[in-house]
């Protein structure tokens, strides 16, 4: 790789946040801007007066990166959910939930202000004796282990979304079946969503087009997923899955085209299998997850100008945690790349670490403490977080995320940088 | 009427109540409801004498509850709704306060699931795991103790049995459990939750007796730290009644 374009793709990774941050919010708020605001806007009128249950809150959220550049921003909003039987003791029901929010940045990184409205469900669910079916938008949690393995990627990001120690607020609501089958301790689940064109992304930055590496005409009609699984006598919780998917995360790659150089999004499609179990121990709960990727893109920082290399990848993840006065965790998160060596990537990759938290739930101040490196170190992840609850619904979270890599990998977790991330919610 | 507070005089009121509780209402009992206790006393192993708190403390296989749990240190109470199906099924759902709402659980067995909303996920926890102040979730999910604990005949008078419950099973909320039963109406009074080694860790009493789904129940469960006193919870049970629920509920990739 030639060393000029190898500085700039590594540049390119480190500066990754902030480039989707400063610029893919006009792209989306331009495609969303008069459905999603309607449709937010009904979702927050209407439910109050027509839902059995519902609740909002009223939220202010403030980012910021202290790493390279100063990027600050300010996000007051609102969302609300709620949910209603469409009759009394009726198996239908219908379930809303919508957030809008006003995106105040500072004027150095981008001129406008907007307004970010989003549906996060509408869904109309039958629930039987023991299965159900949700149809309508929705999103989708698959697999143990979050972002750490890359297995819950039914739904599209919104990168520009900066709280990224909760992958669940990046998540794009899509199309989608849900149905699970549940008796006696088992469990059947299929699910199939509608395929979309995938997380949005900017036009260009610095002057680079991005653009994706595959034609969003090329994907598959469908997403789907299976899994199946149970309690067993000995106290294992085993499932198993196979997951039919495009990755909703993209890898940028910095190419050369003979009309210049560009950024490409690699978004695979992968066939994924995979298997989670958790068993208790005394007082510990020891928790696993394996699953191999039949495909996915590699790390930017071993890519060249023209090479496209999907390769399969298998993890294993597994944390052992101790319930006590202290929640303690201890992890492990590793990943295996499936393809011959080369001499400027390892094939094996891991994250060892722990993580404290106090207490569990219902306190007025609650403290977590997390710690993920690499036994080389070329990989660190940080994360703390105090949140203080205050008066009957109120909460005050300071949260600070701290990311250092020299491979741009860190286990499928792309773009984290050191952010330090305050949230004071009012929910009612 | 604030959590504290409210934690506060039930303090005040426990310690009262334990002074006076050998004449509790056996005392004032009939000549003939007397000459009954005395006739159980002969014939009831420890074993019956726990089955029969049980069916007071609750109402059948299955139930629905409502519960209030105060703790000290806790602005506001934790509402829960608990579902029983059988003996080994329990669906606790969490009503408020808002920012814990849908921190759900699920036991199956010893097994316990909770949902962690900002998640998606449920992860696995423990019975004896702290739900709030110094009620474990075990206090509220499995209540029943017969089937799961042993139990012994430690000392009787003529007001109480004094049962020890020793543990069945691993993962259990309690290894030990000494609980006082009152004569004739096998209604539990007061209780300490003990380790294995046999050190107090909790006490806990049983108040307000009411008439209840069907017949009369504790409706309150005090529970305090055994080494501090001021840390407190307070059970409320605000509604109880037998209902049947579906099986579906009782599965932990039902809790989202």
């Amino acid at each position: 790789m030639p060393c000029s374009i190898r500085m700039r793709c590594n540049s390119f990774l480190l500066n990754n946040l902030q480039m989707r941050y400063s610029s893919f919010k006009a792209p989306v708020l331009g495609r969303l801007s008069i459905r999603s605001v309607l449709s937010a806007l009904l979702i927050l009128s209407v439910q109050p007066v027509f839902a059995d249950s519902w609740s909002g809150a009223v939220e202010v959220l403030s980012v910021g990166s202290v790493k390279d550049r100063v990027l600050w921003t300010l996000r007051p909003g609102v969302s609300l959910q709620g949910d209603s039987s469409l009759a009394p003791s009726s198996r239908w029901s219908v379930a809303g939930e919508g957030r809008l929010r006003y995106d105040r940045q500072l004027p150095f990184l981008r001129s406008k202000s907007s307004w970010d409205a989003r549906i996060d469900r509408a869904t109309l669910r039958w629930q039987g004796e023991s299965n159900s079916l949700t149809a309508g938008l929705q999103k989708i949690t698959w697999g143990d282990f979050g972002s750490f393995d890359g297995v819950d990627q039914l739904n599209p990001r919104d990168l520009s979304e900066l709280v990224y120690a909760n992958d669940e607020l990046r998540k794009l609501a899509l199309p989608a079946l849900n149905f699970q089958w549940l008796t006696d301790n088992r469990v059947f689940q299929v699910v199939m969503t509608a395929q979309t064109e995938g997380s949005p992304l900017p036009q260009e930055r610095e002057g680079l087009r991005v653009a994706r590496a595959h034609s969003v005409d090329s994907r598959p009609p469908l997403e789907l997923g299976v899994k199946a699984g149970g309690l067993l006598k000995s106290g294992w919780d085993l499932n198993g899955y196979v997951l039919s998917h495009v990755e909703q995360t993209p890898q940028f790659v910095l190419t050369s085209a003979p009309q210049g150089e560009g950024i490409e999004a690699f978004e695979p499609r992968v066939l994924t299998l995979g298997v989670t179990g958790t068993q208790t121990v005394g007082d510990f709960v020891v928790r696993s997850e394996v699953a191999f990727h039949s495909s996915r893109a590699l790390p930017s920082f071993v890519q060249n100008a023209g090479v496209v290399a999907d390769q399969a990848v298998l993890n294993l993840s597994s944390d052992v945690t101790l319930f006590d006065d202290f929640l303690l965790s201890s992890q492990y998160h590793g990943e295996t790349w499936l393809a011959p060596s080369r001499s400027d990537f390892k094939n094996k990759n891991g994250l060892v670490g722990f993580g404290v938290q106090k207490p569990f739930w219902n306190r007025n101040v609650e403290t977590s403490l997390s710690v993920l490196i690499s036994p080389d170190g070329t990989e660190s992840l940080f994360s703390g977080k105090a949140s203080l609850k205050m008066m009957d619904s109120g909460q005050f979270a300071l949260e600070i995320y701290d990311a250092k890599t020299s491979t741009g990998r860190a286990l499928g977790r792309r773009g984290l940088q050191d952010l330090v991330v305050s949230h004071f919610s009012y929910l009612f | 009427m604030t959590g504290c507070v409210l934690v506060k005089r039930l303090l005040v009121l426990l310690s009262l109540s334990s002074l006076f509780l050998p004449f509790s209402s056996a005392s004032f009992a009939s000549p003939t409801q007397k000459k009954n206790v005395q006739k159980a006393s002969l014939q009831l192993s420890a074993d019956e004498i726990l089955k029969r708190t049980d069916e007071v403390r609750c109402p059948s296989e299955s139930y629905f509850m409502e519960v209030d749990v105060v703790s000290s240190g806790s602005s506001d109470p934790l509402r829960l709704e608990v579902f029983t199906k059988g003996r080994d099924r329990t669906r606790v759902n969490t009503l408020s306060p808002a920012r814990d709402k849908g921190r759900n659980m699920v036991m199956i067995g010893q097994e316990m699931w909770a949902y962690v909303p900002n998640l998606k996920r449920a992860v696995r926890v423990a019975l004896n795991q702290k739900l709030s102040g110094q009620a474990a979730n075990g206090d509220v999910s499995r209540m029943r103790w017969w089937g799961d604990y042993t139990a012994t005949l430690e000392s009787e008078d003529k007001q109480s049995w004094v049962l020890l419950l020793t543990a069945q099973k691993k993962g259990l909320t309690y290894e030990k459990i000494r609980a006082w039963v009152e004569r004739g109406s096998y209604r539990p009074l007061r209780a300490e939750y003990l380790s294995l080694a046999g050190m107090v860790l909790k006490r806990a009493q049983f108040l307000k007796f009411k008439p209840i789904a069907g017949t009369v129940r504790p409706t309150e469960i005090a529970i305090q730290d055994a080494k501090n006193a001021t840390d407190a919870s307070l059970i409320r049970i605000l509604k109880l009644e037998a209902r049947e629920s579906s099986d579906a509920m009782f599965n932990q990739n039902a809790l989202q």
